[in-house]
């Protein structure tokens, strides 16, 4: 696994963080201690070409006074309001070890390069107007490009093939068997994803299983308005021929995997990660979910015991089919890296081994993750204790 | 009435009673940190005490007497390997310690205790587990690796 590493300092809350990525990178943190603009600066680091030409495309002009304008860009990129997150002559960017120009790189106008980068951004439910992704344009100049891309990218998958088929999901082709079946019963309730039409327009619908009408993106649960827009990015991730992963794609970012989901369905979302690292991406997550520190924590211990990869079948109690012993084989190759975002001290610590005995309590807590659960254990055992006397 | 009186006067303890943390075997005396002696106000090892009366059953570690007011009070403390699926031993210890305090040393059940459970090598019981939460509803407070009086 090539050594890949990004600093930042004095940019917004963030006061110093340094991550180095694993295969696995996964950010825990309170809200607002600044993981999406660390994730937000690693995508334009890695494909400042590509998300330059694209904003470009769009009629987005960062200039002023005739120069491109850093304050501007971030407003533009990371959405309205962020220009007051840099500030010049502190805030400043690493990458690989090698300073960033902030300014210099706003300035490109090299050609565009093929994306290493895909994002899924926490705001994901929102490209789904009306049961349909939304276009680049549909957003405002200051909403920020990770949604806006985002959205862009699977409106265009859905106009290619994949909007004509019978069913979007299930697909025979697309995912393992296991992982259909599970989100079949987790997210979907046997409920099928199809394409419908609302007089002309074309929508996103779930047709219930057996007698009922189809039922329109408003009416459908939390959970699967935040999940199919995640979906939909997994299948622009997946493609559904033999090629383990799409076009120069290495890096798979998702913002909280775990939104609006049950965690039965966390499960079955982590399986698909799983396949993701299995298929050769780095993906990075940000979370607030216990559940996928749990999974990372068995990993590590797995590993640490040489256990054999059905083991890490059982933590899904899936079954041991083929094709999901081997993806679980290739997945304890894989190395998992954690860091928690200190909202005190604004900067990052890693917390990889996630001990729950570590005297530091970030490690210990799981960033915070596990700490309220263990401290309310704590009050309980005390008043029942006392309760005995 | 005092740690060191109730222990001296249950029967099986009369000889049991320690200063300090002197009770505890030398392996597990780092496992307690209790800053300043007069943080302690001495301990017992129930297990080699009562180990030729109880000797077939699951017996509790320590005691360790803390000073308070208006009383003394008692840290009942096990040492014991933790992951989850230690988790029914020490709660079997648990009970057999509470059944012993009920039925064999009332002075020291006077006492209010706090029951603690110290982990003797690597800790794999998460504190969002189901597990941790079987433990408190008990009374059990898990510490980790170290325990701070």
């Amino acid at each position: 696994m090539p050594k890949c590493t990004l600093r930042v300092s004095a940019v917004g809350q963030l006061e110093e963080a340094e991550i180095r990525f694993g295969d696995l990178t996964v950010l825990v943190g309170p809200q607002a201690t600044g993981k999406s603009i660390f994730l937000e600066l690693f995508k334009l680091v890695t494909d400042t070409g590509a998300v330059l030409a694209e904003l470009r495309r769009y009629g987005l002009d960062w200039s002023k006074d005739g120069h491109k304008d850093v304050g501007r860009f971030l407003d533009v990129y990371l959405g309205e309001g962020m220009q007051g997150i840099w500030r010049e002559g502190r805030s400043a960017m690493a990458f690989n070890g090698r300073a960033v120009d902030l300014k210099r790189l706003v300035s490109r106008q090299r050609p565009r390069r093929e994306e290493s980068t895909f994002f899924i951004p926490a705001q994901r439910v929102l490209t789904l107007a009306r049961g349909w992704p939304r276009p680049f344009t549909d957003y405002g100049p200051g909403d920020p490009f990770a949604v806006r891309d985002f959205s862009e990218k699977i409106r265009r998958l859905m106009e290619s093939g994949i909007g004509s088929a019978e069913s979007l999901f299930p697909q025979t082709r697309r995912l393992k068997k296991q992982i259909r079946d599970s989100l079949e019963k987790t997210v979907f309730s046997g409920y099928q994803l199809r394409v419908d039409k609302y007089g002309a327009q074309k929508r996103l619908v779930l047709s219930p299983p057996g007698e009922g009408g189809p039922l329109p993106f408003m009416v459908w649960s939390a959970g699967q308005r935040e999940f199919v827009p995640l979906l939909l990015g997994l299948y622009w991730l997946l493609p559904p021929t033999k090629t383990p992963r799409r076009g120069n794609i290495e890096w798979a970012v998702v913002e909280e995997v775990e939104m609006g989901l049950h965690p039965k369905a966390i499960s079955t979302v982590l399986l698909l990660v799983l396949d993701l690292l299995a298929r050769g991406y780095r993906v990075c997550m940000s979370t607030h979910s216990p559940h996928v520190l749990d999974v990372v924590w068995a990993l590590k211990v797995f590993q640490q015991h040489h256990a054999p990869p059905q083991r890490v079948l059982d933590l899904f109690q899936v079954s041991r089919r083929q094709d999901m012993v081997n993806m679980a084989e290739r997945v304890l190759e894989k190395e998992a890296r954690v860091y928690y975002f200190d909202p005190q001290s604004g900067r990052t610590r890693e917390i990889s081994n996630l001990d729950p005995g570590s005297d530091d309590l970030a490690e210990a807590g799981w960033g915070g993750l596990a700490e309220f659960s263990g401290h309310v254990s704590d009050v309980v055992a005390e008043v029942v204790a006392g309760s005995t006397q | 009435m005092s740690f060191k009186n109730a222990v001296r006067m249950t029967p099986g303890l009369e000889d049991a009673y320690r200063r300090g943390l002197q009770a505890l075997r030398r392996t597990d005396r780092n496992r307690v940190c209790c800053g300043e002696a007069r943080h302690v106000c001495g301990s017992v090892n129930l297990d080699e005490a009562l180990s030729g009366s109880h000797s077939q059953e699951r017996r509790w570690d320590y005691g360790i007497g803390i000073p308070g007011s208006p009383g003394e009070s008692v840290v009942w403390i096990e040492v014991h390997p933790a992951s989850s699926r230690h988790v029914r031993d020490v709660l079997d210890k648990l009970s057999w310690l509470k059944g012993w305090l009920d039925s064999s040393a009332p002075r020291l059940r006077e006492l209010p205790a706090k029951y603690v459970w110290v982990a003797s090598g690597k800790v794999a019981i998460p504190r969002n587990s189901p597990q941790r939460r079987r433990l408190s509803a008990r009374g059990l407070h898990f510490a980790g690796r170290r325990y701070e009086l």
